[in-house]
């Protein structure tokens, strides 16, 4: 058996040992764009602001590919010919397949205004852009980041720590949208704001001036002029679909439970696709290094003759920004019928969304205590009922509410 | 002998199967940041989360510096609160103590004698013991792995730190006498409450000797269970979660401060500062409860690091890494010391024995909370003489490699 996997991300990483370990002697090829070794791309800011070494971003242990007998191709994939069953890569050479894997993650959202493609515009997806990020922090200046969401903040967050002036524009109406309601953005807005992070709301880059094809200034949708040294672009990530052959639109690939796509052999995981939920009867999206790499591994398995399903039915996303645990489990957008939330503190909010009884969706920011307690409640679909207000404090032991499964939790 | 035996749900106990699921959702969700690593006593610049991960779930053998690192953690949770996306790395690790073969000595030779069962042989040392310690336990002697309990409001549940040579389970029932409690006592390496079996990665044991002292328990039908030890309160907080609210787990700081009006009060006349126990503080959250007894008996002030950010004693871990235990522990009285105070005060029998071997060095004074309560009513007419004495139960510190078991 030949597989191909395209993109050498968090789901390729958990695919190719699961294939290996199925199929000790079928051809696995990976094709990568970028030079590097597989690493932990959510460490990148860590690693701007100089707290991770390039080898500590290492996700593999030395060695670990060619243990497998994985042959490594870097270039650019353009195409994946399904009639002709091959990988179609930029320089025209190709490799036949039985089975592909498409995990080519997401390519950050450009601005679309005048000035956007001026040397200085960034976004932070790729170890080569955090190698170029890293050296305009080091020059100082002012940084003016666009996007009020986990990637503007965190972009944000790294002008600071490098030193660096920072202008914040939100084009939104809150920061941490889409996962936190007002309240929780409050909480959040302030940390930001004590960063000393100058915060403009309702406002974007209408315009990016340059001199000598590098940025100088930025013009706001509002008409203010603010001198920079760099543009931080941190609008999130569209799926990486362009792929000739299989992919066509922007939107995230489907796939089945299996993770196939409905072109024979061809599969898919990660940020890149969309899976779908028998429950619901609907594909669902859900980005993050954790579910790319579940995904990775059921669809490795199942590309070399394996029966596995992937079903999170509960998505979980967590991360830390300005020393502000945020987690957000389930749903706590629209789905309940009932919400409980705790008074919005400086380091500590929580809402709780019901449905039925059951809770579906909890955010929590500051203190996780708990967390793993309530986010298997939302799991396992315990019957909440009468413990809502219990839920939202951090002091009293909620295990209890687990007592059938016999499971424990000390955190 | 297999290095790495990450066996199926099959060979797990019930502990087992929860946490072979927590680990592997843990590990696809890991991040790489390192932030655990920084944050823990025992690991080194060289360990790199790659290789700690692929050892983890097996897919590559554990390297020297790994398999050091699995044996040497703590279990302390300093990790847990570090971890920018939310995850478990001591659980991590207590599945790769639970996995990783052959087991150091120190670990087999620490539990050999703790908890019932298991043969003529153990039975026989374990009665030989508790005839050895008969003099020195006076009073307490008759409670050691007694068959019977009568029904009491209050148990004292002491298990293997009756024999400690601090003396507080004796202090603590002179305090019980004091204030006329109806109470009952349980203790004995026969009643070990499996804790120590779980940190060190011995899954089966410990639940079964969880699930053996909750009937122990259940026979007294107490109201509260009070303890002495941090992690025999936790094996006590599990008990009652997973098997049902049948009694109350009371830590020694909780059930002072709730008749601390009924003592009477000495102040200390140096400023005091608190060690919190990992387990207390840190896992529980309930570090507030002795510091609210603390401010009645002195002026307290917090180390740099306290609370739960506060650092492990390394009580389980002393006899896999002598030097760098006793190295951790004097960088922690010399914290204490920095802060002026001349009291450190603990709530853990565990940590009391862990410091206070160090303590005349280090040139602070290192008690038990326990300890502050005895010293004020020990003159009082109505307390009975509880003579306590305290001896060293730490020997010289060596370094060296890690002796695997049977070696
Ligand atoms: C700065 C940053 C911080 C983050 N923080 C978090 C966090 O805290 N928590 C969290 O859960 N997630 C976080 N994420 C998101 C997380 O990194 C992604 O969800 C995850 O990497 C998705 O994995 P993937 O395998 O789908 O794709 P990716 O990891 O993006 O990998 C895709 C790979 O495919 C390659 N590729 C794409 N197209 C081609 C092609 N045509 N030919 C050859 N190669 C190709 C790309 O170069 C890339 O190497 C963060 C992301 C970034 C950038
Ligand atoms: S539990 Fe303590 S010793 Fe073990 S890995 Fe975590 S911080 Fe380190
Ligand atoms: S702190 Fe958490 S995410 Fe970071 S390396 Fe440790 S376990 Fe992984």
């Amino acid at each position: 058996m030949r597989y191909c996997v395209v993109g050498l991300g968090a789901a390729a990483a958990q695919a190719i040992p699961a294939i290996r370990s199925r199929d000790p002697e079928g051809e696995i090829t990976v094709f990568s764009e970028e030079p590097w070794p597989f690493y932990f791309r959510a460490s990148l800011p860590q690693y701007v602001m100089g707290k991770l070494s390039r080898e500590q971003l290492w996700g593999f242990p030395d060695g670990y590919l060619e243990s497998l007998n994985v042959r490594r191709v870097t270039g650019r994939v353009v195409a994946v010919d399904k009639e002709a069953r091959q990988v179609v890569t930029e320089d025209g050479s190709t490799v036949p397949y039985d089975r592909v894997l498409l995990g080519t993650g997401t390519s950050p959202i450009k601005l679309a205004c005048p000035g956007a493609d001026l040397g200085g515009v960034l976004a932070l997806g790729r170890m080569g852009e955090a190698d170029v990020l890293k050296g305009y922090c080091r020059a100082g200046g002012r940084a003016v980041v666009v996007g009020g969401g986990l990637p503007g903040l965190t972009l944000a967050r790294m002008a600071r720590a490098m030193g660096m002036a920072c202008t914040l524009l939100v084009p939104e109406d809150r920061v941490g949208a889409p996962w936190l309601d007002a309240r929780g953005s409050q909480v959040l807005y302030r940390r930001v704001a004590d960063d000393g992070v100058e915060i403009r709301m309702g406002e974007g880059v209408a315009a990016i001036e340059g001199g000598q094809g590098k940025v100088a200034a930025v013009t706001t949708t509002h008409g203010k002029g603010i001198a920079c040294s760099w543009v931080g672009v941190g609008l999130g990530g569209m799926p990486r679909t362009a792929l000739a052959g299989v992919m066509t639109d922007d939107k995230p690939l489907k796939v089945n439970e299996r993770m196939a796509t409905d072109v024979a052999g061809v599969f898919a995981a990660g940020d890149v696709c969309c899976v779908w939920d028998g429950d619901a009867g609907t594909h669902r999206y859900t980005p993050g290094w954790q579910a790319a790499s579940l995904q990775g591994r059921v669809a490795g398995a199942n590309m070399a003759g394996g029966r596995e399903r992937f079903r999170m039915r509960h998505s979980f996303l967590a991360a830390t920004l300005y020393d502000l645990p945020l987690t957000f489990i389930g749903r706590a957008d629209s789905a309940g019928d009932a919400e409980v939330c705790s008074p919005p503190q400086a380091d500590a909010y929580r809402r709780l969304v019901f449905k039925d009884g059951r809770l579906v969706g909890a955010v929590i920011l500051g203190d996780r205590r708990h967390a793993n307690v309530i986010r298997r409640v939302i799991e396992l679909g315990v019957n909440a009922r009468g413990h809502e207000l219990q839920l939202l404090r951090t002091d009293i032991d909620l295990n209890h509410l687990l007592r059938p499964t016999g499971e424990y939790h000390l955190y | 002998m297999p290095t790495h035996t990450n066996g199926g749900p099959g060979a797990l106990n019930s502990i087992g199967v929860g946490l072979k699921r927590k680990v592997e959702a843990d590990l696809a969700a890991c991040i790489g940041c390192h932030e655990c690593l920084q944050a823990c006593p025992v690991a080194g610049p060289e360990l790199r989360i790659a290789d700690l991960n692929a050892a983890t779930v097996g897919i590559i053998p554990p390297s020297d510096v790994i398999r050091r690192f699995v044996w040497e953690c703590f279990q302390c949770g300093r990790c847990v609160p570090a971890c920018p996306v939310g995850l478990e790395r001591d659980a991590m690790v207590l599945w790769q103590k639970s996995n990783l073969y052959p087991r150091p000595k120190a670990y087999a030779d620490q539990l050999r004698l703790m908890g019932g069962g298991g043969g003529v042989a153990r039975r026989a040392e374990q009665s030989l013991l508790n005839l050895q310690a008969r003099p020195r336990l006076k009073g307490l002697a008759q409670h050691v792995d007694k068959r019977t309990l009568r029904a009491a409001d209050t148990l004292f549940f002491f298990g293997c730190n009756i024999f400690s040579e601090t003396g507080t389970a004796a202090k603590v029932l002179a305090l019980a006498d004091y204030l006329g409690c109806n109470y009952e006592v349980l203790g004995g390496m026969r009643s070990c409450c499996g804790w120590p079996h779980l940190l060190s990665g011995d899954l089966a044991r410990s639940e079964e000797l969880m699930d053996h002292l909750f009937g122990r328990i259940q026979a007294a039908a107490p109201r509260e269970v009070v303890t002495i030890g941090a992690e025999c309160y936790t094996a006590l907080k599990r008990l009652v979660a997973v098997k049902g609210e049948a009694f109350m787990p009371v830590t020694t700081a909780s059930w002072i401060r709730r008749n601390l009006h009924r003592f009477p009060i000495k102040q200390v006349a140096d400023p005091l500062t608190f060690h919190d126990a990992c387990h207390i503080s840190r896992k529980l959250d309930e570090g507030e409860e002795a510091r609210r007894i603390l401010r009645q008996f002195g002026y307290l002030i917090e180390m740099p690091q306290s609370g739960g950010n506060g650092v492990c004693c390394g009580y389980h871990q002393f006899e896999v890494n002598p030097a760098q235990v006793v190295h951790l522990r004097k960088k922690r009285l010399a914290m204490a010391r920095q802060t002026g105070a001349g009291t450190m005060v603990v709530e853990c029998v565990r940590c009391l024995e862990a410091f206070a071997p160090l303590a005349d060095e280090a040139g602070v004074r290192v008690v038990d909370l326990v300890d502050l309560v005895h010293d004020a009513v020990k003159d009082d007419s109505r307390m009975k003489p509880q003579p306590v004495h305290f001896t060293s139960p730490i020997t010289q510190g060596r370094k060296g490699p890690i002796p695997a078991e049977g070696a």
